[in-house]
């Protein structure tokens, strides 16, 4: 077991992982992963298959490294959330940044997972390979279940070629919904579309180069806007990071949204809102209670499933 | 306790008399679905018309542990709809309305027993489509392809059907009912969303949906490459994919079934043909037409001898018709065969095609080739007589092909799921620890076991107590020798 | 016959969503692909023909829908045709039922006999009648057909070919200005027409089961027609059912007489026009019959012909491949299914605007004026050959429609 000059214990084997947690379980001890354990000594990429655009990789390795690897053979991870989360991380918080509108959250490029659970067993679900049915899809369930799960300790993904060109065209508008509407209903593909409210509109497109200058001229023809930079989508993933508040809306009820909230950033095809100010918007969706209440329940069976003993916390 | 006369009068007086199926019969149509090699007898099917009826239904059921099964149109080809013999179908065609349409969002709200090209459908003059296309869509249902997690041809860039749920009501196999997301994206807490769709049915029934659609594309492009081999075929697949290029569909077909498509459809693919690609295209023109031209050149180096691209709707239609009519037309060159459903990775292509057509002059079975070769997702067509007593044979060269898939590294199915057919080779692909996690999982949803029992997941009763040979999984298998 | 049938059926379902007893009611049974799996049933002897099971296969309207989406080609028509044949050698129906269907069968393929009952029809909406009897009333035109064709219509000017006409059992006593049209339409376009002294020709009956009954009628009409190039037939069920009696009756003249069958639309869309057309100016629904679309494989059959009136325009009607609910006998054995699927095939024919609809079937025209008249929005019902009738013979657009049965 290594210690990287800390004092918390780092695991860099899936038995070492295993024998942290049993032990933990079977003294009743409360254990946070990423806190009480790190997984930073499984840093390993395990297998990049760049012919496939797949690979398997540890889970203590950061997304900048991953990307970094991924980047000798032209390709990369498409997923650019605020900070540089370990791929553990990455995955049990479900976080995804401007690309999310056209590559989606790390739930829709997880292709399989390594799980340990707090019992010490080790469990595998999902596969290598881009298309596979088989089994329960673990490695989805545990996107966005904060460590209280299991122990995730490899996992697969997707990849994608890195784009031969790529601009950017900022919208300053007063009429951010406008905007965006017009985009939606035009065939443009853009890789990234962020409102950052108020004023701003922020397209990305990716491809080919005359493809990318094709799209831009078409987006401008539209909506106008000027050449951006990095720098938008480094303020954008900075609000998003700061944002005490996310709130969900149905994304045809964008203009709603941006009446009621004085700022925020505003990824406007997954219908998410990252504001600083604690305001409470009414939600779109609100829940039956009976509804949540049988949802809470679930979800405490399946806790309970994979740790009865409640060893592992958020 | 079981389905007895108050069971009966109880579901009749909620549903409607007409509702609730009981005469023998009637029943023996609801024994099998797609995959007739598995049958059962239930003793009830219920047809309910509301989420709160599927519920009282499911109460019944959970109160009297009577297991039960969903069933949309029984299009699925691994079983997953067979029913429990004198157990209860629950049987959602009767659920096929259009809820809302909210194109500003680009969502649609449907009912589970909505044909999946009916949402096309709904919403394909506003100039939106939805994505997904199994190739049963003009029949098979939203809920089933939820259960499925159904692909399709294009789903090599648009993605599968968990892609495209958002949102879903889905009925506990106890009787409660939960809301799992809604029109936005990625909701807080572990994706229970993710894990019911492709879940087959046992974790619970979905009774409305909330799905994603898309614009349709500015262009669309479809050409066909016609090779000596399928080695040469497969080669190129494998240069397409690592180049980067992401067509929205590459299906490959072989000497056989291009035969078997002639003799039923006539396509006129290019005469002598040991392999057809046929590559489709869509987006942003400028892209489209960039890719369409390395596309060429991709196929051309790997010894294409002819190419042909569809110059429109008609022509393009005229290329597809002998991939979709391929399963079916299949039926005219043989008297029976089997759809298998296994899945490589993409660059080991050429390697798994050779070892199949190794397997077949092994085991003296034609074997027809026609998948998705843009994912990996084979799907060999063993063909036997059963009048000649060639079943068994047949069965043990399906199933070699699928070891030959796992050796790959790859998956024991891509799209058809594992149901009644493939329960017990799941120890082949996932280790007994790998199960036991399924098995908490599928217990924390349905303690009593009544929600699709004997599916997915292999069960002494079922597959004896013999454990499949072990095999680490993929996953686990990786890095393995490094570390030793 | 039956089993090598029946195992061509791979359980794909295609077929559900084409099939109107699967739309109207989402239930297998009532689908083609769980009444082939009856028939199995039935084969292996595991399933008896009793009540229950004889019910899924009188509810199959025999619209042939299934066979257009059929991708391993099912001969569905075969397997339906002789299980209804078992049907009524094997099952005792109950006394109404029974009394009904053999009511019919002494009426509907007797032109007189028919007559005579639609002039009596009247009498049944003041007459206490059990529900089972209602529908011949409710189903009874208002129209009174009259006249005949002539034994011989010579060729408008140089003779092109010689052809003899299916004058039909319901045609001529219901639409006897149909077959008249007709006539004059291939005589105009240069063909002899001769319309021989003949009987039904079996089609109800071999669509309803009474096979000996359907057998024997059709050699009678066979021996009725000698001596011409085409026989040309403007009732497409009756079409649907003289293409196959070479299968049937199983013998070379049956098969030379079923090669020689052709419907009237697809025989004017081969044959050059001779005659000059006049401007129709017209929006007319086109509602294509279900044995012209599925049985015969002729989708809009009608539509060439019809493309080449000057003014006229075509429109058709949403769910053209599904049934009418018509179906031979369908609307008066099974009403409530055929009203059904009546109402809804009216309320897309109203949907298009058209100001009168079309359709090359007798039993279509009767069941969709039908549920015109209950929605109380009844619309001249034409067959296309009067279209095309009307449009050589120069009559005005508003005449046409004045004159029109609804």
């Amino acid at each position: 077991m290594r210690s990287r000059g800390s004092a918390l214990p780092s695991v860099s084997s899936l038995e070492e992982a295993a024998a942290v947690l049993q032990a933990a379980n079977n003294e009743g001890r409360g254990l946070r992963i990423g806190r009480d354990v790190t997984t930073d000594g499984l840093d390993r990429v395990l297998e990049h298959e760049a012919g496939d655009l797949t690979c398997t990789v540890e889970s203590g390795l950061r997304l900048s490294a991953l990307n970094a690897a991924l980047a000798l053979e032209g390709q990369r991870l498409s997923l650019d959330p605020p900070g540089d989360p370990t791929i553990g991380a990455l995955l049990s918080e479900n976080v995804s940044g401007p690309l999310r509108h056209r590559f989606g959250a790390p739930r829709d490029l997880v292709l399989g997972v390594t799980l340990v659970l707090a019992d010490g067993t080790i469990a595998s679900a999902g596969g290598k390979v881009v298309k596979n049915v088989a089994g329960y899809d673990l490695s989805r369930l545990v996107c966005g279940s904060r460590g209280r799960l299991a122990l995730i300790a490899r996992a697969s993904f997707r990849l994608h070629p890195l784009p031969q060109s790529q601009r950017t065209l900022v919208v300053a508008t007063d009429d951010a919904a406008e905007t965006v509407a017009v985009l939606f209903g035009s065939r443009l593909e853009p890789s990234a579309l962020d409102v950052l409210h108020p004023g701003r509109v922020a397209v990305r497109f990716e491809g080919s180069e005359t493809a990318v200058d094709a799209q831009v001229a078409t987006a401008q023809a539209l909506v106008a806007g000027n050449e951006g930079d990095e720098e938008i989508w480094a303020e954008s993933r900075r609000r998003q990071q700061e944002a005490r508040r996310t709130t969900r809306f149905a994304p045809g009820e964008l203009r709603d949204i941006l009446e009621r909230l004085p700022e925020a950033v505003v990824r406007p095809s997954a219908g998410v809102a990252y504001t600083a100010t604690g305001i409470q918007p009414t939600s779109s969706e609100p829940q039956s209670p009976p509804s949540a209440e049988a949802l809470h329940r679930l979800e405490e069976r399946i806790l309970r499933a994979f740790d009865p003993k409640g060893t592992l916390r958020e | 306790m079981g389905i007895d006369a108050s069971f009966v009068d109880g579901l009749r007086s909620a549903l409607g008399q007409q509702h609730v199926i009981t005469e023998p019969e009637q029943l023996r149509v609801y024994e099998c679905d797609g995959l007739t090699g598995h049958r059962a007898l239930p003793q009830l099917v219920a047809l309910p018309g509301t989420t709160e009826e599927v519920q009282t239904v499911v109460r019944a059921c959970y109160g009297a542990r009577v297991p039960f099964v969903a069933r949309g149109a029984g299009t699925g080809l691994s079983g997953g709809a067979t029913p429990m013999a004198g157990g209860a179908v629950i049987s959602l065609t009767r659920m096929n309305q259009i809820l809302e349409i909210d194109l500003e969002s680009g969502r649609i709200v449907v009912q589970p027993g909505v044909a999946n090209l009916d949402v096309t459908r709904a919403v394909a003059a506003d100039g939106y489509f939805y994505a997904p296309d199994p190739s049963s869509q003009q029949v098979c249902t939203i809920g089933g392809n939820v259960a499925e997690n159904s692909g399709g041809a294009h789903c090599l860039k648009h993605g599968f059907t968990v892609h495209h749920v958002t949102g879903a009501t889905l009925v506990l196999p106890e009787g409660d009912t939960v809301e799992l997301g809604g029109k936005a994206l990625d909701p807080d807490g572990m994706d229970l969303l993710g894990v019911v769709v492709g879940s087959e049915g046992t974790l619970g029934i979905v009774t409305e949906v909330t799905l994603r659609i898309l614009r349709v594309p500015e262009t669309v492009r479809t050409l066909l490459a016609g090779f000596e081999t399928t080695d040469a075929a497969g080669a190129a697949v494998s240069g397409i994919v690592s180049t980067g290029i992401l067509p929205s569909a590459i299906e490959m077909m072989d000497r056989l079934t291009i035969e078997a498509a002639e003799r039923s459809t006539a396509p006129g693919y290019p005469a002598g043909a040991g392999a057809v690609l046929l590559v489709e295209l869509d987006g942003v023109a400028a892209q489209v037409e960039e890719d369409a031209a390395e596309v060429e050149r991709i196929c051309l180096e790997f010894g294409a001898f002819e190419l042909r691209v569809a110059a429109d709707e008609v022509a393009r239609a005229l290329l597809w018709k002998g991939r979709k009519s391929a399963f079916a037309a299949m039926g005219r060159i043989a008297t029976d065969y089997y759809v298998q459903d296994g899945v490589v990775p993409r660059t080991k292509l050429p390697e798994v095609l050779r070892r199949i057509e190794e397997l077949s002059e092994e085991y003296g079975l034609r074997v027809g080739n026609v998948f998705h070769a843009g994912d990996g997702n084979l799907h060999p067509l063993v063909l036997y007589d059963s009048g000649q007593g060639e079943t068994e044979r047949a069965r043990e060269l399906a199933e070699a092909i699928l070891e030959a898939c796992l050796e790959a590294g790859g998956s024991l199915t891509g799209e058809h799921g594992v149901g009644m057919d493939k329960a017990c080779s799941m120890p082949r692909m996932f280790s007994e620890r790998d199960l036991a996690v399924f098995t908490r999982l599928r217990d924390a949803f349905d303690p009593e076991g009544l929600c699709n029992p004997g599916k997915v997941v292999p069960t002494p009763r079922l597959c004896g107590e013999v454990p499949g040979p072990y095999r680490a999984h993929a996953l686990e298998r990786i890095g393995v020798a490094e570390r030793l | 016959m039956i089993p090598e049938l029946t195992a061509d059926c791979v359980h794909c379902g295609f077929c559900l969503p084409t099939c109107p007893t699967y739309v109207l009611w989402s239930e297998e049974m009532d689908s083609p692909r769980g009444r082939i799996h009856l028939m199995d049933a039935r084969l292996d002897g595991t399933v008896a023909l009793n009540a229950t099971v004889t019910t899924h296969f009188d509810r199959c309207l025999g619209c042939m829908a299934c066979l257009s989406s059929c991708p391993s080609g099912v001969r569905y028509d075969r397997l339906i045709e002789s299980t209804r044949h078992a049907v009524e050698q094997e099952y005792q129906r109950p006394a109404g039922d029974r009394l009904l269907r053999g009511l019919l069968f002494r009426v509907l393929p007797h032109p007189r006999r028919m007559r005579a009952a639609l002039r009596l029809a009247p009498l049944g909406k003041v007459t206490p009648l059990p529900k089972r009897f209602r529908p011949l009333v409710e189903m009874a035109p208002r129209w009174r057909g009259r006249g005949s064709v002539p034994q011989l219509t010579p060729a408008v000017g140089a003779r092109r070919g010689r052809v003899g006409l299916l004058t039909g059992c319901v045609q001529s006593a219901v639409f006897p200005d149909v077959n008249r049209a007709t006539a004059r339409v291939l005589a105009a376009d240069g063909l002899e027409v001769v319309a021989p002294p003949q009987g039904c020709c079996g089609a109800l009956s071999v669509h309803a089961g009474r096979l000996d009954e359907g057998k024997a009628f059709a050699r009678e009409l066979i021996r009725a027609f000698t001596d011409v190039d085409v026989v040309v037939v403007n009732s497409s069920g009756c079409g649907s059912h003289l293409k196959e009696l070479g299968w049937l009756l199983g013998d070379e003249d049956a098969a030379a007489f079923s090669a020689k069958v052709q419907d009237v639309g697809e025989l004017l869309g081969q044959l050059g026009p001779r005659a000059a057309r006049h401007p129709l100016p017209l929006t007319v629904a086109l509602q294509d019959s279900c044995h012209l679309r599925h049985a015969q494989r002729l989708p809009l059959a009608a539509l060439p012909s019809l493309t080449r009136i000057p003014g006229l325009e075509i429109v058709e009607p949403a769910e053209q491949d599904l049934c009418c609910g018509s179906a031979g006998i369908y609307n008066i054995v099974q009403p409530d299914a055929a009203r059904s699927l009546g109402d809804r095939k009216a309320a897309a024919v109203l949907a298009t605007g058209a100001s009168a609809f079309a359709s090359a079937n007798p039993g279509c025209l009767v069941q969709i004026s039908a549920a015109l008249r209950r929605a109380q929005r009844p619309l001249p019902a034409l067959h296309p050959v009067e279209l095309v009738d009307a449009s050589i013979s120069g009559v005005p657009a508003g005449r046409l429609r004045s004159d029109a049965r609804r």
